[in-house]
């Protein structure tokens, strides 16, 4: 479960800079569901809330167990990042990798997630995403951008999450379907950020610092 | 909340000054200021001069005291060493305040202009200097990527801390010592992606056509103006204020002409 509680983002609040984003948001996102948010390019920063890189100006945002809000230090972030898979739509930009082993590796040993099983995790992911190519030994500079999307993709669910966040989606029917039965058979958040067309439960559309829902 | 040191979007009188006035502002208040033989009343008009421009600016004066704040003890350094030696407390006094308004006076104009209008202004002001004919796109190109060092460098860090918080990597929330050696180690990650984001700009540029001369040519005359919206991808839309700043306004010539008469007078006195 998922829920903005009257959530405002305001940067450099009561300077004479200041600039809104977001005034009294409530969102609610239910297990099992499929989500798109569309609107302007505030948008891309539901993402950066729910992963706690920017905190709100006001309001609650309940995570799970967790509930984020202005000044709130949280302990142990990991705990609650492990349980979010987050693919930013500038994610070429922000992931520095050589190898293609370390994509996948690197997220499983921070979060000290089954480690023990990590190579059959790695072969699991690859086959349901289908990028299928020698993993230990392939270089990222060698790969062909959709190769590279469906490598992100993948190592953002490897560690199984709860939340998964995609802001960049491409036309690939594997990749839906196995979405799809994240969201509606393993009980998964599936949240699209961006202005496509597809067939989610529900819509949100953020304009003028307020949202607004479409029923599908 | 603590202010950058950055451009900040507003809509004030000195927004609108030339970018190449406000830096010969910042020269002819030095100028009057740190010249040998200094006449006392000659400084306090400059200051007021000062005075009067940040005022226009329309700029919270805590912004310009959170600046001097962090050279305070710098300050407080001068003014003991003035004023323990050969200087009289008045004449350290006004030295120290020359300091301060020089401060002052340079972080109002990063405050008021955009990277992209003053890497226009120094280049005007450089350009008749250009003996050795350096091609006049990439002199332009090269001063933007000098003044925007800062803001690309905390951007691509961002990033790539984003990315790495991303998997799993905790860093923001770490104690400050921990944070300061990541950081350290991110300087050659960071220089590699701004190596790369210079040169996605340089290519840009020059591949789409622009070229500067023509730009500031044409910006200058409303009728004769061309479509530069493609600039906006990779000057963050600083352009699209560079368009209404480039003109040469009344006010640019009164601020500048006051600060010619005190130099007049100055060079009347001296002589």
């Amino acid at each position: 479960m998922l829920k903005f509680n009257d959530v405002s983002l305001i940067k450099n609040y009561r300077l004479i800079n200041e600039e809104k984003y977001f005034i009294k948001l409530n969102m609610t996102f239910e297990d099992g569901k499929m989500y798109l948010i569309k609107g302007d390019d505030s948008k891309y920063l539901i993402g950066k809330l729910i992963m706690n890189f920017i905190e709100p100006t006001f309001g609650t945002i309940e995570v799970l167990d967790y509930e984020l809000k202005r000044n709130r230090y949280l302990k142990n972030i990991n705990n609650l990042r492990r349980h979010i898979g987050y693919l930013p739509f500038d994610y070429d930009d922000k992931f520095n990798y050589h190898l293609v082993n370390n994509i996948f590796k690197e997220s499983l040993y921070n979060y000290n997630y089954q480690t023990e099983k990590d190579d059959e995790l790695v072969e699991n992911i690859i086959a349901n995403t289908g990028c299928y190519l020698d993993y230990k030994k392939e270089k990222l500079e060698n790969l062909d951008s959709i190769t590279r999307y469906k490598l992100y993709l993948a190592s953002i669910l490897i560690h199984n999450p709860q939340i998964i966040i995609i802001e960049k989606i491409i036309n690939d029917e594997k990749i839906k379907n196995y979405l799809e039965k994240l969201a509606h058979q393993e009980g998964k958040i599936v949240i699209f950020v961006g202005n496509y067309k597809m067939n989610v439960d529900k819509t949100y559309v953020i304009n003028n610092y307020s949202v607004s829902e479409v029923e599908e | 909340m603590k202010q950058e040191l950055e451009y900040i979007k507003i809509n004030s009188a000195i927004h609108k000054l030339n970018p190449t006035f406000k830096i010969l502002y910042l020269i002819l208040f030095l100028v009057i200021c740190f010249l040998p033989y200094q006449i006392d009343y000659l400084s306090i008009a400059s200051f007021i001069i000062v005075v009067f421009l940040l005022i226009s600016a329309r700029i919270p004066f805590k912004f310009y005291l959170n600046n001097i704040y962090c050279l305070f003890p710098i300050i407080i350094a001068l003014f003991i060493i003035l004023a323990s030696f050969s200087f009289t407390l008045t004449a350290s006094i006004l030295i120290v305040l020359k300091l301060v308004f020089a401060v002052c006076l340079f972080t109002m104009i990063i405050y008021t202009t955009t990277n992209f209008d003053l890497s226009i202004g120094i280049y005007n002001l450089i350009k008749p200097l250009n003996v050795l004919g350096i091609n006049s796109n990439l002199l332009f190109i090269k001063i933007y990527n000098l003044i925007s060092f800062k803001q690309d460098y905390v951007f691509k860090e961002k990033q790539i801390i984003e990315g790495l918080e991303n998997k799993g990597k905790n860093i923001r929330h770490q104690n400050i010592i921990s944070r300061f050696f990541t950081h350290l180690d991110l300087i050659p990650l960071v220089l590699k992606k701004r190596k790369t984001l210079i040169q996605k700009r340089k290519n840009f540029l020059l591949k789409s056509g622009f070229d500067i001369e023509t730009y500031l040519n044409t910006i200058n005359h409303k009728n004769n103006e061309q479509d530069y919206s493609y600039l906006s991808n990779i000057f963050q839309n600083d352009c699209d204020v560079a368009r209404c700043v480039s003109k040469v306004s009344i006010w640019d010539f009164i601020y500048f002409f006051a600060f010619v008469l005190l130099l007049v007078i100055y060079l009347i006195k001296v002589i």
